[in-house]
């Protein structure tokens, strides 16, 4: 679906990312894990179209996005609810871009996700977690069907954080969406995904790729398991290795 | 609710009173002649009798100040509006607006006779001028101060143009727009009654050149009192409007 082809990218004269290459594949869930600096925030901007590649390719179902706004849908890890909008408002943003507005899926996706009884609350009525909630609910609602996380869980304490990846599988379930995601949490990035792609530090290169065998749905005492533990060793090692 | 609207403002109204109280017993104390300083009382009784012929003054005044603060504020946005969208405009005439700010707008009332007579022309350019500027100013700091992780979010989305400045910046900006139009408003009631000063057959600062020039001032003071008092409806109803649009004024909570 989305394919990432020996993508660099120098910004002020430093090398940002080099040689780039991983793949999002129809409703699979992707995470890109690294150390800061190590270009992931660049990748989103590049796949869509903030930015251009210096060299390599970025293609969604074959065709080319270089520079092409609009093909993905996009979850920063900062605040984006419009405060001037009702939760329902908001999620209908972006499809109000794009010119169909669909108020009765909206009110269904509030109801699956058991957002029903803020649909018409302001955000700064929302705690972080249930801001947050409506972020991806407003992701998911678009029409594009590869969504860009963006470390969207970062600002959130820890209890709040699993419950939120509990219920962003719970609920990513229930469509056909891909996922690209990304994370500092090696933990966080075991638990949500099926692929995970390992950045050096800055430029930011691949350094190997995971694919994770647990099977779905995925329940929260999967943390605790030995199986679970050899994974993260492996992440780790993989990150550590020079 | 009503025992904070008390505590809000019964202690001005407090200090009003004691200062009319002063103000009173001090006029008949050292018997200060009417047309010197006139006591509270007597602005009072002369406020009765002058009603009537007070009126038309007023209405003349309102009239002018409600027109030239709705020109003013209508071109004012709409100038920011362009310049915001129209780089080349802006890098253009956004310095002379700065240096325009600092010219009194009073100072230009000579010319504006000379060119355009005694009539309603000059006086409504007067007000226009002084209710541009507030509005033109704040409303185009915070169309180029749009919050930038929305802007990022709605070009991300792939929002047009169109969409990004109806959908946030404009809105982004009202909070703005409604400082600038409380400042406009005050400004507008102030520079008609000035512009009335130039030549005109009624308003307020007929009344009050007339009043002052027969030394009736206590009728001075009326008009003092009207003109203030008029300025603060007009700041109250933009308050009300604010308040309506309360939903806009949340914009600063965005991290």
């Amino acid at each position: 679906m989305l394919q990432l082809n020996q993508v660099s990218k120098v910004i002020q004269e430093k090398q940002i990312l080099e040689n780039i290459t991983f793949s999002v594949e129809a409703g699979e869930f992707v995470t890109l894990i690294g150390p800061s600096g190590s270009g992931k925030s660049t990748i989103f901007s590049l796949i869509g179209g903030m930015l251009a590649p210096d060299s390599g390719d970025i293609s969604l179902r074959k065709q080319s996005i270089i520079k092409q706004r609009g093909h993905i849908s996009y979850m920063p890890q900062e605040d984006t609810l419009f405060p001037w909008r009702t939760v329902l408002q908001n999620i209908l943003l972006v499809q109000e871009l794009q010119g169909n507005a669909d108020q009765e899926k909206a009110y269904r996706m509030l109801h699956k996700a058991g957002l029903q009884s803020v649909t018409h609350a302001y955000p700064y009525e929302l705690s972080g977690g249930m801001k947050q909630r409506v972020s991806f609910i407003r992701a998911l609602l678009s029409p594009q069907s590869l969504l860009c996380l963006d470390e969207p869980f970062s600002a959130l304490d820890e209890f709040t954080r699993m419950d939120m990846q509990q219920w962003l599988l719970s609920i990513w379930k229930q469509s056909n969406a891909s996922i690209l995601f990304v994370t500092h949490h090696i933990e966080e990035a075991l638990f949500l995904s099926d692929k995970i792609v390992v950045l050096t530090e800055a430029p930011g290169e691949v350094k190997g790729m995971l694919e994770i065998p647990f099977s779905r749905p995925r329940k929260r005492n999967l943390l605790l398991t030995e199986e679970f533990l050899k994974w993260k060793k492996q992440v780790l090692n993989m990150i550590w290795r020079t | 609710m009503k025992k904070n609207v008390f505590k809000r403002i019964g202690k001005p109204v407090a200090a009003i009173l004691v200062f009319m109280c002063l103000w009173e017993a001090g006029v008949r104390f050292f018997t200060v002649e009417e047309w010197f300083l006139p006591a509270p009382s007597s602005i009072i009784f002369e406020g009765k009798a002058v009603l009537p012929e007070f009126f038309p003054h007023f209405a003349a005044t309102f009239s002018l100040s409600i027109t030239g603060f709705l020109v003013g504020s209508l071109v004012g946005l709409a100038a920011a509006i362009f310049l915001h969208l129209n780089r080349w405009g802006r890098e253009m005439f956004y310095p002379f607006l700065i240096v325009s700010q600092n010219i009194p707008v009073i100072v230009l009332a000579p010319l504006l006779v000379i060119w355009l007579g005694f009539g309603a022309a000059p006086k409504l350019i007067i007000i226009t001028l002084a209710c541009f500027f507030p509005i033109a100013m704040s409303t185009l700091q915070a169309l180029q101060q749009t919050n930038r992780n929305l802007s990022f979010y709605m070009n991300m989305m792939g929002a047009t143009k169109r969409q990004i400045f109806w959908k946030l910046k404009f809105p982004y900006a009202i909070p703005s727009i409604m400082a600038g139009l409380k400042i406009a408003a005050t400004y507008s009631v102030m520079a008609a009654v000035i512009s009335e000063w130039l030549g005109a057959q009624k308003g307020i600062g007929v009344f009050m050149t007339v009043a002052s020039s027969s030394y009736k001032t206590s009728q001075v003071f009326i008009a003092i009192l009207v003109t203030m008092l008029l300025s603060l409806a007009f700041f109250g109803l933009i308050v009300l409007l604010e308040k309506a649009l309360g939903r806009f004024q949340r914009t600063g909570e965005i991290s």
